[in-house]
């Protein structure tokens, strides 16, 4: 009779110990930006962990693995390089050099609900790295799943995170392969960012004049969250709530032979825009009217090819050779 | 803060990389407190940009006179300005030459006129660059991560995968 109502109550324990459970997993999850609740998971973890990252290119699949060592916000990233974060600080360590790649705090971006619909199972009916995860399907407005995030069931942290084209194939993967994380976070056991030259990371400018060329937003719902000088020129950093875009301008003609090596030209865009596929995404460079552009895109090539036409000296033709086709124009012998 | 002419030529160097170490430190702290200075950086580079871009220009027919006149006007309207406060501050800080802007702008288009009319030839030559696309994608990779859990965007500034098709 006593082994009875021990039994009993044990059982009793367990199903309020996991019902408990239950409640405090559906809790990490923020139903309405799921990405953003990650991101205070990260602030709020310490763990240790293998990333695969994966992405498709013209010829096929590529991977790569780095390690991640993060504790409350301070996260080092192990790879080729290493780079680093603290707060908005990054950092890369490339052998014996550093560089400061961003220090100022973002301006806030167009809301994720603007474009994007959020579905969250009700249940961690999946499992990465062994841990099981709630899954989060990001839509675009004609319901076609476009992200799908995989978030820890117990703490909240982005586990993988899988891109997906507008026909619904993946074209980028990133995932733990393996991820510990520790009961508490003990602040300090990642290296601190290292020190760089301030003037490398970019920064916040009011406006642009010529020859830049100032845009608010770019065709797919993609608006402007800053303007940065940098390097020898301006980025301006657009989203869309899910995915940024930068556009770089740099005064003066495209010398192509300082390009990198390999990709390919989108000949369908005036001035033919070289174009690669990078872990980060779709890049494209051109030139035209005086000044030189690229665009590193998170989004999708086809989408990323269409926002390249609508840009300036990407047009059929720059302003230059309109004029120039203006004057030349009546005289050209058929 | 020094005069507008010293902080004109330390803010050219630094652009040109002309600058020591320290002095580069600490005229970025100086950039990064006070936004006066931020603006004078503005405006210094737009001014060696044109250069840059219009070095070899012919001007507009009556270009000259137009310029004269502006800086004519800009000088009479200075003369009025001093009579009326009894004489010029003897040194002009940036704060003070932000309210001067519309002088400080006849000027620089001169200069930039004159510049060109030194060289003036038929054909305008345009500057050519070789952006560094590799730094533009971990500058954007780094500006993506702050929003976002960042070990994802991170690592793709980790790797060494080069440029593919």
């Amino acid at each position: 009779m006593r082994i009875r109502a021990l039994l009993t109550a044990g059982a009793g324990a367990l199903v309020l110990a996991l019902a408990a459970g239950g409640i405090a997993g559906a809790s990490v999850v923020d139903p309405a930006d799921p990405i953003a609740g990650a991101r205070r998971a990260d602030r709020d973890h310490a763990y240790d962990g293998t990333l695969r990252i994966a992405w498709r290119t013209a010829d096929g699949w590529v991977a790569r693995e780095v390690t991640v060592h993060s504790d409350s916000g301070r996260m080092a990233v192990v790879g080729d390089a290493t780079a680093t974060a603290r707060g908005s600080v990054r950092a890369i360590v490339d052998g014996s050099t550093s560089r400061l790649l961003w220090r100022d705090p973002a301006d806030a971006g167009p809301p994720l609900s603007g474009k994007y619909s959020v579905d969250v199972s009700a249940e961690p009916r999946t499992t990465v790295a062994g841990r099981p995860a709630y899954r989060a399907t990001l839509r675009d407005r004609r319901g076609r799943a476009r992200e799908v995030l995989l978030l820890d069931a117990a703490t909240g942290l982005l586990l993988r995170r899988v891109s997906l084209d507008e026909a619904g194939r993946r074209v980028r993967v990133a995932g733990y392969r393996s991820i510990e994380v520790a009961p508490t976070p003990t602040s300090g056991a990642v290296a601190p960012t290292p020190d760089a030259p301030s003037g490398d990371a970019p920064r916040p400018v009011r406006d642009l004049r010529a020859p830049y060329v100032m845009l608010r937003r770019l065709p797919g719902g993609f608006e402007l969250v800053g303007t940065y000088r940098t390097d020898g020129g301006r980025e301006l950093y657009f989203s869309d709530g899910l995915y940024g875009i930068s556009l770089f301008q740099w005064p003066g003609e495209l010398d192509r032979d300082g390009l990198p090596r390999g990709g390919r030209t989108w000949t369908g865009v005036g001035h033919g825009a070289r174009t690669w596929s990078t872990p980060v995404g779709t890049v494209s460079v051109w030139s035209g009217d005086g000044v030189t552009l690229a665009v590193v895109s998170e989004t999708t090539p086809n989408e990323t090819e269409r926002i390249v036409a609508s840009l300036p000296g990407a047009g059929p033709t720059g302003t230059i050779d309109r004029v120039g086709e203006l004057l030349v124009g009546p005289f050209t012998l058929p | 803060m020094p005069a507008e002419d010293d902080a004109r030529a330390a803010l050219s160097a630094y652009l040109d990389g002309e600058v020591s170490a320290e002095e580069r430190s600490a005229l970025e702290d100086r950039l990064a407190d006070d936004p006066d200075w931020r603006r004078e950086l503005d405006e210094v580079t737009v001014v060696r940009d044109l250069l840059r871009a219009h070095a070899v220009v012919e001007p507009p027919a009556g270009s000259l006179e137009a310029i004269t006149a502006a800086v004519a006007a800009a000088d009479a309207d200075d003369a009025g300005r001093e009579r009326s406060t009894g004489g010029p501050a003897p040194v002009v800080d940036l704060a003070a030459r932000r309210r001067s802007r519309g002088r400080i702008a006849a000027w620089a288009g001169g200069a930039v006129a004159a510049a060109a009319m030194a060289v003036a030839v038929v054909v305008p030559a345009t500057p050519t660059v070789q952006p560094d696309v590799a730094a533009a994608v971990r500058t954007h990779a780094a500006r993506s991560s702050v929003d976002e859990p960042a070990a994802p965007k991170l690592s793709e500034s980790a790797v060494r995968a080069g440029f593919l098709r």
